[in-house]
C-alpha cells in the first residue's frame, strides 16, 4: 500500500485512508490512530459502552444526568459536565452554556444574534443557543485557534 | 454580585427595545391622529403605550431566551413569533384600552398594518445588522477547524 505524509503548519491533524475495500490490516492501522482519542464510557439501552470523543456532537446535563449525543444516538456517561470541561477541554470541547458542552468540531456554522449571543448550527440540523457569557469565551478560543 | 449583573443587562436590554417600539407605536399613532383631525395623545394612551410596549418586548425576548438545542424548524417558528407575539398584544391593547375609540375603523386597521411592517422590517435590519460579525465568526470557525471540513473525507459542508 502506498503511505503519503503530508506535513501541515496549523489545523486539525487527520489521517485520511482510502482503501477498496476494510481489510484486518487496515482495521489494525485505524485501532492504533485511534488510540490518542480519548474514550468516553457510558450506558446504551442498559449495556456499557464507549465512544470516541470524535464522535460526540454535545454533552447536555438533564436532572443531573449527562448525555452524550452523536449523530446516531444518545448514551447516559459517568461524567459531571465539570469533569468533562476538564477532560476534552483542550480537544475542542467547549462548555457552550450552564448544561450543555459542544464539540466545535461538529459546528457547521455560527450565527451571531441579538444580546451577543451565538446560535450554533450542528451536524445533524440542530441549533445550540450560545448565551452572552459563553459567546464572549468561543470567540476568544477561535481566535487563538488549537493549542 | 454577578446575577445582579446579568439581571441588570437583561432589564437594560428590554428597556431600550421597550423604548424603541414605544416610541414608534406613539409616532404611528399620532400622525394617524393627526391625519384624522385630531391634535394630542392624552398622557393616559402615552403610558398605557409603554407598558404594551415593555410587555411586547419581554414576549419577544421569552421567544428567545431559551438556551436548549432546537430542531431546524424552531428557527423559522420562532422568527414568526417574533412578530406575531407583539402584534396580538398590541392589538388586543389597542382594543381594551380603546385608543381609537370614536374614530374611524380605518384609523386603527391602517395603525395595525404599519405597526406589524414595522416589527417584520425590525427584525430584517436586526438580521442584516448581524450578517458581518456572522461571517467573522463562519471564518474563525473554519480556520479553527483548519479547513478539514471543506476537504475532509466526511465531506459534511
Amino acid at each position: 500500500m502506498k503511505v503519503s505524509l503530508l506535513k501541515i503548519e496549523e489545523g486539525t491533524e487527520e489521517a485520511v485512508i482510502r482503501c477498496r475495500k476494510l481489510t484486518p490490516d487496515i482495521r489494525k492501522a485505524v485501532l492504533l490512530l485511534e488510540q490518542n482519542a480519548k474514550q468516553i464510557t457510558g450506558k446504551y439501552r442498559g449495556e456499557k459502552i464507549f465512544l470516541n470523543q470524535h464522535e460526540i456532537l454535545y454533552f447536555e446535563s438533564v436532572n443531573e444526568k449527562v448525555f452524550a449525543y452523536t449523530k446516531e444516538r444518545e448514551m447516559q456517561t459517568e461524567y459531571t459536565l465539570n469533569e468533562l470541561e476538564k477532560l476534552l477541554g483542550e480537544d475542542g470541547f467547549f462548555r457552550c452554556s450552564k448544561s450543555f458542552i459542544v464539540n466545535i468540531d461538529k459546528i457547521v456554522s455560527l450565527q451571531s444574534e441579538v444580546g451577543n449571543r451565538i446560535d450554533a448550527k450542528l451536524e445533524n440540523g440542530e441549533h445550540l443557543i450560545i448565551s452572552r457569557r459563553y459567546a464572549k469565551e468561543l470567540r476568544r478560543i477561535l481566535k487563538e485557534g488549537r493549542v | 454580585m454577578k446575577n445582579w449583573k446579568k439581571w441588570i443587562r437583561a432589564e437594560m436590554d428590554t428597556e431600550f427595545f421597550a423604548c424603541v417600539h414605544w416610541v414608534s407605536l406613539l409616532w404611528c399613532y399620532s400622525m394617524i391622529r393627526w391625519f384624522f383631525g385630531v391634535d394630542g395623545v392624552s398622557f393616559l394612551v402615552i403610558t398605557e403605550m409603554g407598558i404594551v410596549c415593555y410587555l411586547m418586548t419581554i414576549g419577544q425576548r421569552v421567544v428567545f431566551c431559551d438556551e436548549r438545542i432546537y430542531k431546524k424548524i424552531n428557527p423559522i417558528v420562532r422568527n414568526i413569533l417574533w412578530v406575531f407575539i407583539p402584534s396580538v398584544l398590541m392589538i388586543v391593547a389597542q382594543f381594551l384600552l380603546g385608543w381609537f375609540s370614536g374614530m374611524p375603523d380605518v384609523t386603527w386597521i391602517s395603525f395595525d398594518i404599519i405597526m406589524i411592517l414595522f416589527l417584520a422590517v425590525v427584525e430584517v435590519c436586526i438580521h442584516k445588522f448581524y450578517e458581518d460579525d456572522t461571517a467573522v465568526l463562519n471564518d474563525l470557525l473554519v480556520k479553527y477547524q483548519g479547513g478539514a471540513r471543506q476537504d475532509g473525507p466526511s465531506g459534511e459542508k
